[in-house]
This record gives structure tokens, sequence and C-alpha cells, in this order.
């Protein structure tokens, strides 16, 4: 079985139990869930650039605020229709990926990822510099809802089973498209970037033209789920749109499924955002409510713990379980 | 025209002030890097929980002078045990060591949150009352940690060039193979670089509190002002750094300071300059520096 | 015909001038030995020609081309490939991957050609792969083995196909028989002579004269970043220059 075809069917095992579940999940559930797809759309796009070229960046969050607050500000300010304003968040993220990822890119290892550091906290001033239009630190609310049914019938549970449905059709989308992309000569190249920078050059390919890519691949990605958590919220907020924890979170999500993997990140995200909640309901059950203050240092040290015993991840964990029965079998 | 000549000289004192403290505030972080070839990214967390542990041995009841040295204390001693649980062992893999301490910052950030609320909280000066000069009024505990900034830079430089381990720190920071091969022990060498770098995050951590509030996201200030020092001065130099707080310190109180120019549309309005520009200079510099000249102002190139 | 042209090519690293002067031309078809003893130079050309290093002066000409200063894997792309002494792989991605990403042209957005034949072929070429391993597709033994897996005449051969998978017209050869056993020598050197039978230009570089006299139609001799002597392995051998330059260098 080729690695494409073990990931596309985890894919689709992973995505199916996603698509059933939806219905039979108590509300506050469905609402995590929901989230945590969204956190994923995140943590697969960072994979596309950080994890498959080596190059890390810590400022990701950059990327869903430029499209998000585009997004947001379009559609409250200019009243356009979200089918058009997503796009261009989309299309704006994209184009900031391409402007900073050629100086940025001149930069090796360490340099790279403080640059991209910057970013973020940059941004996060100039939100904060335009508080009378962005909302500044509190946010401003008013963007048009997601899901297109609320417009017609205000039905609670309708509404957040759509939301659900939406994320977790882009979600879908979006990781069968990266993990097809890591499977053609593009995604061979840039693992092959990250291995060796050099030998790839001596091979007759231009590695700073395929990062590119990349990087503007990576924005539009992250950008998408930044223009929809906007719907999703009905508004621009700085904690969900700049945060760095959040920023900070795509490389722990990524680190822990198996970087470079796309499918490790998808399962990385969704994993700190229900274990987030997890954790949280777990403190309301116990009585133990200190507990629930814990859970972003809880996957901050698991991240630790991940760099220092399995610094390859979950899914390489458990296909190269897979490829040790089938040797197993094979010998007797 | 008095007008002006009084916003002038509140901008030349502050700026000479704060300069000061921002040259503490990197001088921990500078030495790291140009000792073990490690960012830091932790430091900036170091100086909060320098800050923090001051003002809660304070609402138990302890003399600043005292507080202020248990700061001291436990900073140098987290920065040990950061190197000795952490660092040391994932030191090799530069993008690695990054992730960890950046993860590090965040799990103090999480601590400080879970433990004393994101409630801004004040740090009691060391000294009340303020100063009168000419025209401009000085809180006198900023005056404090200007001098006291400056003894402690005093003292480290005495260290480094004076004393037989401060050679020993700068013969490691030259060639750390070398240094192993004349019989330094390089791990006891950046332990001690650590410990001290910690220490003096720590002070500038009490001190900084005399000009921010303490919350769990001060650190994020510090680490870029930092940053930008070792950027703009080059790697471990410490006239360089000197040099680059003064000049990133001038940037930040003029842009933070100077009367602002508003634009205004649809009742919304946006000011050019003034205190929501706080660390747009050191931003700016960084960007700038990094994409125009990547080895830094007055920086070696990197290998 | 003409295939590599290098006029007076000059390269100084701080005050030590690497490359004096140096102008020499590689004919199509042919095997060029360029010989020296240690720090004569000979690693210096290889990187001003491949454009990992900039020349202070001079022209390097490819196909009356001019190269110069032209960013690597530009250079590989007009026809030129390196075979470097310390193999650069990429040592998570098995045999056949390795030398696949030779075979992938520089385009994004190019619709897919077939890489699996010409891979194959190439693998198949350097004697990476058994013949017989090699036709199931998928039970190809280079498609189940690491680079990790190989011993050092392995690698070089690795190391030779990553290079001709790039379809060079000259390939560049940079000491191909150091630290191999006698046994292997004679393989790589075996495969160098099939590659020449083929019609491929080649330059062999190597600071001991024996190992390539065979191999060669024509040396240039660098010494201190000068050109010595040129001719055919036989006048060379008889040069009183060079066997002055030896003696001093330490031995032919």
């Amino acid at each position: 079985m080729s690695p494409r075809t073990f990931k596309l069917i985890l894919l689709a095992l992973t995505m199916i139990t996603l698509g059933l579940i939806g219905p039979y999940l108590p509300p506050k559930w469905a609402t995590t869930v929901t989230f945590a797809q969204l956190f994923a759309i995140y943590a697969i796009g960072w994979d596309v650039l950080s994890g498959m070229t080596g190059q890390i960046s810590f400022g990701h969050i950059f990327f869903v605020g430029v499209s998000g607050y585009t997004t947001g500000l379009l559609n409250m300010y200019l009243q356009w229709p979200l089918w058009v304003t997503i796009p261009s968040g989309m299309i704006l993220a994209m184009l900031m990926g391409l402007l900073f990822s050629v100086p940025a890119l001149r930069l090796k290892g360490p340099y790279f990822s403080l640059v991209t550091l910057i970013l973020p906290l940059a941004a996060a001033r100039l939100v904060i510099i335009l508080g009378d239009w962005t909302g500044g630190e509190l946010g401003k609310f008013g963007a048009t809802p997601l899901c297109p049914i609320q417009q017609f019938v205000f039905d609670f549970r309708l509404n957040q089973l759509c939301n659900y449905y939406i994320i977790w059709g882009v979600l879908a989308l979006l990781a069968v498209g990266l993990i097809w992309l890591a499977s053609t000569r593009i995604g061979k190249i840039l693992e092959a970037i990250r291995e060796n920078e050099e030998a790839v050059e001596a091979a007759g390919i231009n590695p700073a033209k395929y990062k590119i890519f990349a990087f503007a691949v990576s924005a539009l990605v992250v950008g998408f789920g930044g223009a929809l958590s906007v719907h999703l919220n009905e508004g621009v907020f700085f904690n969900a749109l700049l945060s760095l924890t959040a920023s900070t979170e795509m490389i722990v999500a990524s680190v822990i499924g198996g970087m470079g993997t796309i499918l490790g990140a998808l399962w990385g995200g969704l994993l700190i955002r229900i274990g987030e909640q997890g954790m949280r309901d777990l403190a309301h059950l116990s009585g133990f409510t200190d507990l629930e203050k814990w859970a972003t240092f809880f996957f901050f040290a698991l991240l630790l713990v991940f760099l220092f015993v399995a610094r390859l991840g979950l899914l390489p964990l458990i296909a190269n379980l897979f490829r040790r029965r089938a040797a197993v079998r094979k010998e007797s | 025209m008095e007008q002006f000549l009084v916003i002038v000289e509140r901008i030349v004192i502050f700026s000479v002030l704060v300069s000061a403290l921002y040259a503490l505030v990197a001088l921990g972080f500078t030495m790291i890097f140009g000792v073990g070839r490690v960012l830091n990214l932790a430091h900036g967390a170091l100086l909060m929980v320098g800050a923090y542990t001051a003002w809660f041995a304070q609402r138990l009841g302890l003399e600043l002078y005292l507080a202020a040295g248990l700061a001291v204390v436990v900073c140098a001693l987290l920065a040990v045990a950061l190197y000795q649980g952490l660092i040391r062992h994932v030191q090799h893999s530069v993008i690695i060591t990054l992730i960890a301490t950046l993860a590090c910052a965040l799990l103090l950030e999480e601590i400080v949150k879970i433990f004393f609320t994101t409630t801004p909280q004040i740090l009691q000066p060391f000294i009340s009352g303020s100063v009168i000069f000419h025209q401009t009024t000085i809180i006198s505990n900023r005056i404090l940690a200007f001098g006291a900034s400056w003894a402690a830079i005093l003292l480290f430089w005495i260290f480094v060039h004076r004393t037989r381990w401060g050679k020993v720190i700068l013969a490691t920071a030259q060639d750390q193979e070398g240094a192993a091969l004349v019989g330094i022990n390089v791990r006891h060498v950046y332990t001690v670089t650590w410990a001290l770098s910690g220490a003096l995050a720590g002070l500038a951590g009490v001190f900084f509190a005399s000009w921010v509030n303490l919350s769990p996201f001060m650190w994020r200030d510090p680490l870029i002002i930092s940053f930008a020092i070792v950027v703009v001065g080059g790697l471990g130099s410490l006239k360089g750094s000197i040099v680059a707080a003064y000049l990133i310190g001038f940037l930040e109180v003029f842009m933070t300071y100077s009367p602002s120019i508003r634009f205004c549309a649809d009742f919304r309005c946006f000011e050019f300059l003034g205190p929501s520009w706080v660390g747009v200079p050191s931003l700016m510099m960084l960007v700038l520096i990094l994409f125009l000249k990547p080895s830094g102002l007055f920086g070696r190139a990197h290998g | 015909m003409e295939t590599l042209r290098i006029e007076r090519l000059r390269k100084s690293f701080g005050g030590l001038m690497a490359i004096k002067d140096l102008s020499f031309h590689v004919d199509q078809g042919e095997i060029l030995g360029l010989i020296g003893p240690n720090g004569a130079g000979k690693s210096t050309v290889f990187n001003l020609i491949m454009g990992s290093f900039r020349p202070d002066y001079g022209r390097i000409l490819f196909k009356s081309q001019d190269i110069t200063g032209w960013p690597t894997y530009r250079v590989v792309n007009q026809g030129l490939a390196r075979v470097f002494q310390i193999a650069r792989y990429f040592p998570h991605k098995t045999i056949y991957e390795n030398v696949e990403i030779s075979a992938i042209p520089n385009e994004i957005f190019q619709r897919a050609e077939n890489t699996e034949t010409k891979t194959i072929t190439v693998c198949k070429r350097t004697g990476l792969c058994l013949e017989e391993n090699c036709q199931g597709g998928n039970g190809c033994l280079c498609r189940a083995q690491w680079p990790g897996m190989l011993p050092q005449g392995g690698l070089r051969r690795l190391e030779i196909a990553r290079a001709i998978g790039t379809e060079p017209e000259l390939l560049l050869l940079d000491e191909p028989f150091a630290g191999l056993s006698p046994q292997e020598v004679d393989e790589i050197s075996q495969l160098i002579s099939d590659l020449r039978s083929e019609g491929q230009t080649i330059i062999v570089v190597d600071h001991n004269m024996r190992g390539v006299m065979g191999l060669v139609d024509r040396v240039v001799v660098l010494c201190f970043g000068e050109k010595l002597a040129e001719g055919t392995p036989d006048e060379i051998v008889r040069n009183p220059h060079v066997q002055e330059a030896y003696l001093a260098g330490g031995g032919v």
C-alpha cells in the first residue's frame, strides 16, 4: 500500500467518524468539535510549509489574522456577502504569504522562525492602533453568520449542525487536497528540501521557488480557516485571530501528530481542541475545577514530552507499527 | 515653542532612563546567545517570573529589597533548571530549541494566569514620589531603575573582563571546542551563564515593573526588545547592545511620548504616534534589519 | 566540439589566491582529468563551475553560453552535474526516491511526465538496482532500501545516479575513488568506463594520477591554483615540471 493510500484511508475513517457523530453530540460538544475541525485546518496549513519543508513558522496565526480581519471588515463595513469576503480574505493572506516569503526565505533556520514570530505581533499592534475600526483587543461583533440557513429560520441546533458540517466539509476537502499535493512531485521536493536543500539544488531544482509556492499554499489554507472563523464567531475577535498561543499550538498539533504528514497535523489539531474541552469537562465532573485552567499548560507540556521522546509523532509511529506487523505476517 | 521644548526635554530624559533598562533587559539574552548560540525565547518569561516573584513576596509582607533579592535568586535557579532539564538536551537542533523555549514561555504565561489571573498588578516602588526636573516630572523609582541598571551593567562588564570566570566565559563564547581542549568544562560554563542570565532577567523584571504593570503577557515586549537589541547591536557585543538599547529606547519613547496626530473619518479615529505605538519601533527595526541586512547592523555574519 | 570553456578564471579567499588565471576546455565525448596535489584548487574549480562561488575574474562558457556566476540549479538545468566526494543524499527517502528527485523537472505547474521509467533506467545504469528486482515496480529493491544501508561504494554509485538523473551533458566527478576499497575502486572505475562508452563527457578530479591514468583522454595538472601542464597521460607522466611538483607534494 502506498503511503498516500494509507493516509487517505485513515483520513476517510477520521472524517467519516466525525461526520457520523455530529448529530449525536451534545450542543456544547458539537461547538467544540466544530472549532477543533477549524483548528485542524490551521494545523494542516502550517504543516504544508513548516512540517514539509522544515522552515518552522512561529507566526502562522498572522495569516489567520490577515484573512480574518479582511473578511470581517469588508463584510461589516461594506456589507459584502460572505461568498465574496471569504475569497478576498484568502487571496490577501496568500498575497501576504508571497510578499513575506521572498525576503524571509533568504533567512536560514532560526532567523526565518523569528521573523515569522514578529509578523503577528506587528499585526496585533496595527489592530490596536486602528482600534476604532477593528474593535481593538475587545473585538467587533456583527459579521454575517456562516450558515445561510440562519437568515431564514432561527433554530439553534440546526444552525449549529450546519456550521459543523460546513467546517467538516472544508476540512475534508483541504485535507484530501493537501495529502494529494504531498504525494505529487511537488510534495516530494518539499520533503527533499527539509532533508537536504543543497542536494535539491544539485538536482537542478530551485528550492526557493518551491518554498515560496509552499508558503502561498499554506497561507491560503490557513487564511481559509481564518475567514471561516470570522463568520463562525460572527465578528472579528483579537483572541481568535492573532493569538500567539494558537500560533504555537499549530506547531504542537503537527509535532504530536507527525510533522509533514498532513494527516498527523489534522489529528493533532483535533486532539488539542477536543482534549482541552475534555479536560474542562473532567474538571467539572471531578469537582476539581482548578484542572480546567491547566488545559493549555498540559498541551505545551505534552509538546515538550513529544520533542524529547517521540519526535516523529503519532502517525509515523502507527505507520511503523503497521509496517512491522505486515513484515511479521510475511515472515510467518 | 515653549510647549515644544517641554516635549523634547521629556523625550530626551525618558529615553535616557528607559534605554538603560532596555540594555539590562537584553543583557542576559545577548549573553546566552553569544556564549551558547541559543536564542532563549523564554527570556522575557524569566523577566516576568522575576517581577511576579517580587510582587508576591511583597504581598506576603517582605521588604521590597528582600523581595527583589528573592526574585533574582528564583530566576537564576529557574534558568539553571531550564538549561539542565531541557535546553541541554535539545541544544543541538536550533529549531527544536526555539520551539522548546517558546513553549516554556507560554507554559510560564499559563502558570501566571492560573495563579495570579490576567488582572494587571502593580509592584510597589522602592522609593515613592517623584522629582521635578525643569518642566518634567520623573518618578523617583525610575531614576533608581536607571542607576541600578547601569550599576548592574558595569558590574557585569567587570565580571566578564576582569575576573577569571569571566575570561573562561569569553573563551567559551569564542570557541567552545578550543575551550574544552584547554580543560574548560563547557557544560559548567553554560550552567553559570544561564544562572547569570536568569539573575539579570530577574533584576530587570523587578525594575521593568517601574514602567509597566504586571500581567501574564508582560514577557512579550521585553523579549522583542532583547531580540531587537541583539539584531541591531550584533552578537554578544556589550557595547553594541548598549548603543542598540539607546537607539531603540529613543525611538520607542519618541513614538509613544510625542503628541499624536489624529486622523478621523466617520467619528472613527486613527492616531499617528502616541501611547498605542508602544513596541512598534522595535518591531519595525527588526523586520527592516532582518530583511535588509540579515547579519545585523554591527553584527558578525552568522554561519 | 567544445563543451566547456574556462577563460582566465581567478578566485581568491581573503589574501590567498586559490585560482590564478586558469584556462582550459573540454571537448565533447572526452574524459578530462583535473589533477594536482592537495590544495591545488581542484575542488574550487568545480565550485566555481557549479555556481557555489562566484569567480573574481574570468568566464565560464558551457555550450557557448556564459554561465559565470549562475545559481547551481540553473547550471544543472543547462546540462552540468557534479558528483560530490562526500555523498549528499536524502537520508529519509529510499534509494529510488533519492534518484527520482533528480529526474523531476524544475517546473511546478508542468504536466507530470513519467519519472518512473527514467528513474529506474538510471538506477539500473549505475548498478544501484539489480535488474531482476526492478521489474515489478514496487518490488524494486531500491524502493525498500535507504541510503544508510549502502556501503561506501554504494553511496558513490547513488551520488553518480543522482547526477546522471539530471541528464547532464558534462559530468563533474570529484575524487570518485576516495575512501573506497580496492574492489569498489574497480567497480566504480568500470562504471565510469561504461559511461564513457555511452558517450558521456566527464571531468574527473583526483590527486592521485595513477588512479585515473587509464581512464582519461587528456590531463590538466593544477598546482597552487595555476595550470602546470596539459596533455595526454603519457606526456604528463614524462613532464619534468609535473614530476617535480608531485615529488614536492608527496609522489605520484
